[in-house]
């Protein structure tokens, strides 16, 4: 479905990304993971347009999207669900929604997508005429992952859905993501969490200084020494 | 206080709502324009010029200022949009000021009933007679003005209301998040300086007519600095922001004699104050939730 090519990319002088390539097929839940600077995010903003790689290939269901405007690739069905910036706080719930559905045709669609998404949101559905800025950071990350649903996503990407998140609410984020998952969204997760991104993932990727270190089965990604070691070492036990 | 003096307070009010309007519709979109003035400018030469030198009637003269003025904010828009903060804020000023010097030197005359009209370069565009030769009282001229004011603050309040009110909110919040939500950033940047033009233009036009002389040092930067001033001080979070602040400006300030010689520093105190203490004015979007809030538990009570 997506398919990334020997990708590059680079601020000024610092080469953030080098050389990634990394494939996601239908129906699949990919992690990506690595440390903060590993070049996940920019990876991510490339494959949105947001970012203009300096090398590589980007294919989207058998089509080019490189440096495609980041609105056009959305439009072909890839959403990203940003890290930090979640949601418009000025804006209400419910515009936040249907906005995130914009390039869906009809306001009777949109509007029954509504209903549709806030079946797994139901947290907001008693919030949809407050401003998104009085939401707390679950509620926050909840609205965000509605918003991207809306648009009826094919890839949605989910750069570190449980950043700045208490643990119940990164719970709540991680058992949501494979019923999305179970519901015909292919999922692309980013994140620094990386026991829970591999236990919901189906295979995944290991980013370090801009390359693939390591990929795979995620199970058995879980048990690999180097992972072990570098990342879970301290957690190892528990 | 006799009535005329009242009257002229009030038009100046409403015109320089116009520009105030401008200015606040690029605040909502996250840009802060400098500029705002050249569109007052090129409408009320424009409108001059198609009264006066044309023959046109008044309405279609403030039609056409309005439209050369948006025309003119188009082809400032194109390669601006792009830009980002400081540097939208810079080119438009550099914009404006160049619209300026242009009209310092631009001489454009014909000969109407042996004597030149149109605009003389430095020494401006005398006798745009139209509302006098046509008998419109100041009165009614006033009223003219409050119609398109109120004309204009309806679509303004729409807009609000609307799916692209909610996108140019986005775009002011986010641009990027906005742009990852399948819109086009920039298209839509480009219909709001349009629409800022347009808006600047019809308060331009009006006031060419009601003051019959324009020349260009009247439309320097510190008009458009008032302009962008009135929506920060009156509030971002609705359309009557920028009006509170015209009326706060010119109704009180430069009303009120006793502060008359100070009203700059007045006036930039209020902005500095404001600025620290509600840095998107009075009627901010928070203060806006809240009062619809108490508007539709009023309407329940009443039910």
């Amino acid at each position: 479905m997506l398919e990334i090519r020997d990708l590059h990319l680079s601020y000024g002088k610092v080469r953030a990304v080098q050389g990634v390539s990394l494939e996601v097929a239908e129906g699949e839940i990919v992690a990506l993971i690595g440390a903060n600077g590993a070049g996940k995010s920019s990876t991510m903003h490339a494959v949105c347009g947001i970012e203009r790689p300096s090398g590589g290939h980007i294919r989207f269901l058998g089509q080019a999207i490189t440096r495609m405007p980041p609105h056009r690739i959305m439009r072909r069905g890839i959403v990203q669900v940003p890290e930090g910036r979640l949601i418009f706080g000025g804006l209400t719930v419910a515009q936040n929604l249907r906005l995130g559905a914009h390039n869906v045709a009809g306001r009777a669609k949109t509007e029954a997508d509504i209903e549709r998404v806030l079946e797994s949101f139901p947290m907001l559905r008693d919030r949809l005429d407050e401003p998104g800025a009085a939401l707390s950071g679950g509620q926050a990350q909840m609205l965000a992952l509605a918003r991207g649903l809306m648009a009826r996503p094919k890839l949605l990407i989910l750069d570190e859905p449980s950043l700045g998140l208490a643990p119940i609410a990164a719970l709540d984020v991680f058992a949501l993501i494979p019923r999305l998952r179970d519901a015909g969204v292919t999922i692309l997760l980013v994140e620094q969490n990386v026991r829970q991104a591999l236990a919901i993932a189906d295979r995944g990727y290991v980013l370090e200084s801009g390359r693939i270190i390591l990929d795979g089965n995620a199970a058995e990604l879980a048990e690999h020494e180097l992972l072990v070691s570098a990342y879970l070492g301290l957690t190892r036990g528990e | 206080m006799d009535d005329i003096y009242l009257i002229t307070i009030l038009s100046n009010i409403g015109m320089i709502s116009f520009i105030a309007l401008s200015a606040y519709l690029l605040l909502v979109v996250g840009e802060i324009s400098f500029g705002q003035q050249a569109f007052f400018a090129v409408s009320a030469y424009g409108s001059g010029i198609a009264t006066a030198m044309w023959g046109w009637p008044i309405w279609l003269g403030l039609l056409w200022g309005a439209l050369v003025a948006g025309a003119a904010a188009l082809v400032v828009a194109i390669p601006t949009v792009r830009l980002r903060g400081l540097y939208f804020s810079v080119a438009t000023l550099a914009f404006a000021e160049m619209v300026r010097l242009i009209f310092e030197i631009f001489t454009y005359q014909v000969e109407i009933d042996g004597e030149l009209v149109g605009p003389d370069g430095s020494d401006g565009f005398r006798d745009i007679r139209a509302i006098y030769d046509s008998n419109v009282s100041a009165f009614e001229y006033m009223l003219i003005i409050y119609g398109l004011l109120a004309v204009v603050l309806i679509g303004f309040l729409i807009l609000e209301r609307s799916r692209l009110g909610a996108i140019f909110r986005m775009i002011g919040e986010d641009p990027m998040l906005t742009e990852m939500q399948g819109l086009n950033v920039t298209k839509y940047k480009i219909l709001a300086v349009v629409m800022a033009g347009i808006v600047a233009g019809i308060g331009g036009a009006l006031y060419a007519h009601l003051a019959t002389y324009v020349e260009p040092k009247i439309f320097n930067v510190m008009l458009g600095v008032h302009a962008l001033a009135y929506g920060l001080i009156g509030g971002l979070g609705t359309a009557f922001g920028p009006l509170i602040g015209v009326a706060i400006d010119i109704g009180l300030l430069e009303s009120i004699r006793a502060i008359s010689g100070y009203r700059m520093i007045v006036f930039g105190g209020l902005v500095a104050v404001l600025l620290i203490v509600r840095p998107r004015g009075l009627l901010d979007e928070a203060a806006m939730h809240w009062l619809r809030g108490r508007w539709r538990g009023l309407i329940r009570a009443e039910n």
